[in-house]
């Protein structure tokens, strides 16, 4: 499903190269949950973007649904981030000026399927992640919780073969966290979703299949 | 909530241009205060193309109108200046050249001289013209009372007034009725018979006292044409029936006579008023150059206030020609908007100009299309930079911005 290899990564700071992923070998398989912790500024959300295929290695190789993916071009990543993956962030990255609805029904604008399809798929999957009634609420006029589901509902509905949710609940207080991490195990069971959570909250890693520790630059 | 139209597959498109503009106009509206101050810009630049072309295009309408009323078939020949070899030109030669004519249906000789008139009291110099009857119907004179001279009237003493010399203080203030009156000129007692109507092309008949030819040459001893005026025959080249005039005084008087052909006048204001059309286009542009400018700082502001919502497009999927195609959507909304706005305020500034000039105020078409199509270019051209910086953002980067 997904297979990382030797995989580093080093950010310019000012005329140095300063290494943050220094050898990152992983391999996830189908219908895994799995979690990343680590301490803050390890590298957890670096290595997130680069399986995200939103940033390049400084060098590896990287192979999701058996497609090595770092040779590919720019569009074709923009077409592998709509069909592949599906993002979870933190502080939830919903476009306010759209409802709840059309935020769900966004990533598939990109994928040429009329606008009443859309609007059906879209609905389904709020009702998946019990926000039905909520459909044409604005971001603003929700709680974190109910915009994190709509986050959720977002990254599902292209049917992705992989979910990577950054610190999903770090926003969120203990109960909402745990009803949040209890859609995640249900999508995760019930749909066989595979989904990686980075996270530092432990109570949210130990309900995991596995968890993995980002230190030095590396998994263990 | 989504609107649910069923666009079916192949208008899948279509959907999608639709959801591109309803986002446009959506964070257009966010962002009042921005997209207010690029309106002003974009829609003044446009209003002063709409009104500049379109103030060129009436005022050309206008001069070829009254060039057009005063007959497309009407020629005027004019005796050179100073003619030092050549013979001057009579009466009979009018009649002559009309005889000998195969391009002419009619020639009218007219002597313009001034004199000095008595009327109510008063005396002044006043501009006179010697003419037959047919002068009232080849220049479209009309009477305000009375007649026009007639060739039952030849060595008679009678007057027709123009227009603007009614307007002189002794005709103005003379109360009773002015048909039959005598006016003094060079101290003949002449009748009035008639009196002109405004006429908005002959200068002659306007600022004149009209006399029958033969009166004009035996009291200011003057037998000497100042003009002809000549009407065409149907279907004949201005340029044939000029070639055989000038050929005709040559032969017969050895004068090069200047042949002014009202086509051809009318051909000329055509040109001039393409060209200065063309130019007031050219000028007012430039102000679309500042308008331009504007809405690219516009579009600029935009794309840097939202990196995030970039960052997010990218992360779900869009490709960068999906980023490119929505901020130069926004653009174009934006220009055509101001486009709209420019159109009612060039069309307002040429209906004022129009009204102050005593035009005939319309809206020409190829302004308002020049405006709206010139406002969408400048959509696409300013709306290019900053929709192509929008797309080439770093998608890591845009998220992660504030
Ligand atoms: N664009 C960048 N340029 C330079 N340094 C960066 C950049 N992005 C991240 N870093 C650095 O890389 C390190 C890891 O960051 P991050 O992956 O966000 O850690 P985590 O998510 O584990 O807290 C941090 O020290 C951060 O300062
Ligand atoms: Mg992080």
């Amino acid at each position: 499903m997904l297979k990382i290899r030797d995989l580093y990564k080093s950010y310019q700071v000012g005329h140095e190269m300063m290494p943050i992923l220094k050898g990152i070998n992983l391999d996830v398989e189908k219908g895994e949950l799995l979690a990343v912790t680590g301490s803050s500024g390890s590298g957890k959300s670096t290595l997130m973007s680069i399986m995200g295929l939103l940033d390049k290695p400084t060098r590896g190789r990287y192979w999701l649904d058996n497609k090595e993916v770092l040779r590919c071009s720019d569009d074709e990543l923009a077409t592998m981030r709509n069909r592949k993956i599906g993002f979870v962030f933190q502080s939830f990255y919903l476009l306010q000026r759209l409802t709840a609805a059309e935020n769900v029904g966004c990533p598939l604008r990109y994928n040429k399927i009329s606008l009443r399809k859309i609007h059906r798929r879209s609905l389904a999957m709020l009702e998946k992640v019990g926000l039905a009634d909520r459909a044409s609420h604005r971001p603003d006029e929700l709680s974190g919780g109910q915009q994190q589901r709509v986050a959720i509902a977002r990254a599902l509905i292209g049917k992705p073969a992989i979910v990577l949710a950054d610190e999903p609940t770090g926003a969120l207080d203990s109960h909402v966290s745990q009803e949040i991490m209890d859609l995640f195990i249900s999508l995760n069971q019930q749909e066989g979703v595979t989904i990686i959570i980075i996270t530092h909250d432990q109570s949210i890693a130990k309900q995991c299949s596995r968890v993995m520790i980002m230190e030095d630059g590396v998994l263990k | 909530m989504l609107p649910c139209y069923d666009y079916g597959r192949r208008s899948v498109e279509i959907a999608m241009l639709l959801t591109y503009i309803r986002e446009a106009v959506r964070s257009l509206y966010t962002a009042k205060q921005r997209t207010l101050l690029a309106l002003i810009g974009i829609s003044i630049a446009i209003g002063a193309v709409i009104s500049l072309v379109s103030i060129g295009i009436i005022w050309g309408n206008e001069m070829l109108r009254k060039a057009t009323a005063a007959g497309p078939d009407i020629l005027q020949i004019d005796p050179p200046w100073n003619q030092e070899d050549g013979e001057d030109i009579t009466v009979r030669d009018t009649f002559l050249l009309l005889n000998s004519s195969r391009t002419l249906a009619e020639a009218v000789p007219m002597i313009s001289t001034y004199g000095t008139s008595f009327f109510n009291g008063q005396y002044w110099a006043t501009y006179i013209v010697g003419t037959t009857s047919s002068y009232k119907t080849i220049n479209k004179l009309r009477l305000k009372a009375g007649r026009f001279i007639s060739s039952l009237d030849k060595n008679k003493y009678y007057i027709v007034i123009g227009s603007e010399v009614l307007e002189k203080p002794a005709f103005k203030n003379f109360k009773g009725d002015l048909l039959g009156s005598t006016v003094k000129i060079n101290n003949r007692s002449c009748t009035v018979v008639g009196t002109l109507e405004d006429s908005t092309y002959d200068w002659h008949a306007k600022y004149s006292i009209i006399m029958p030819i033969s009166t004009v040459t035996h009291l200011f001893n003057e037998k000497n044409i100042s003009k002809i005026t000549a009407r065409m025959q149907p279907n004949v080249d201005f340029r044939v029936a000029t070639k055989e005039i000038e050929r005709y005084f040559k032969q017969r008087k050895n004068i090069e006579v200047m042949v002014k052909a009202n086509e051809q006048r009318i051909e000329e204001i055509k040109e001039v008023t393409a060209m200065l059309t063309l130019l007031l286009g050219f000028i007012s542009s430039i102000s679309l150059l500042v308008g331009g400018v504007g809405i690219m700082n516009v579009m600029l502001t935009s794309v840097m206030d939202r990196r995030r919502e970039i960052g997010i497009l990218r992360a779900i999927g869009a490709r960068q020609r999906d980023i490119r195609r929505q901020f130069l959507t926004e653009a174009v909304i934006l220009c055509l908007i101001g486009g709209i706005m420019g159109a009612g305020i060039g069309i307002l500034a040429c209906y004022i100009v129009c009204s102050i000039n005593e035009w005939t105020f319309f809206i020409p078409k190829l302004g308002l299309w020049l405006g709206l199509g010139v406002s969408s270019l400048v959509g696409i051209f300013f709306g290019f930079y900053p929709a192509h910086k929008a797309a080439k953002l770093d998608p890591i980067t845009a998220l992660r911005s504030e």
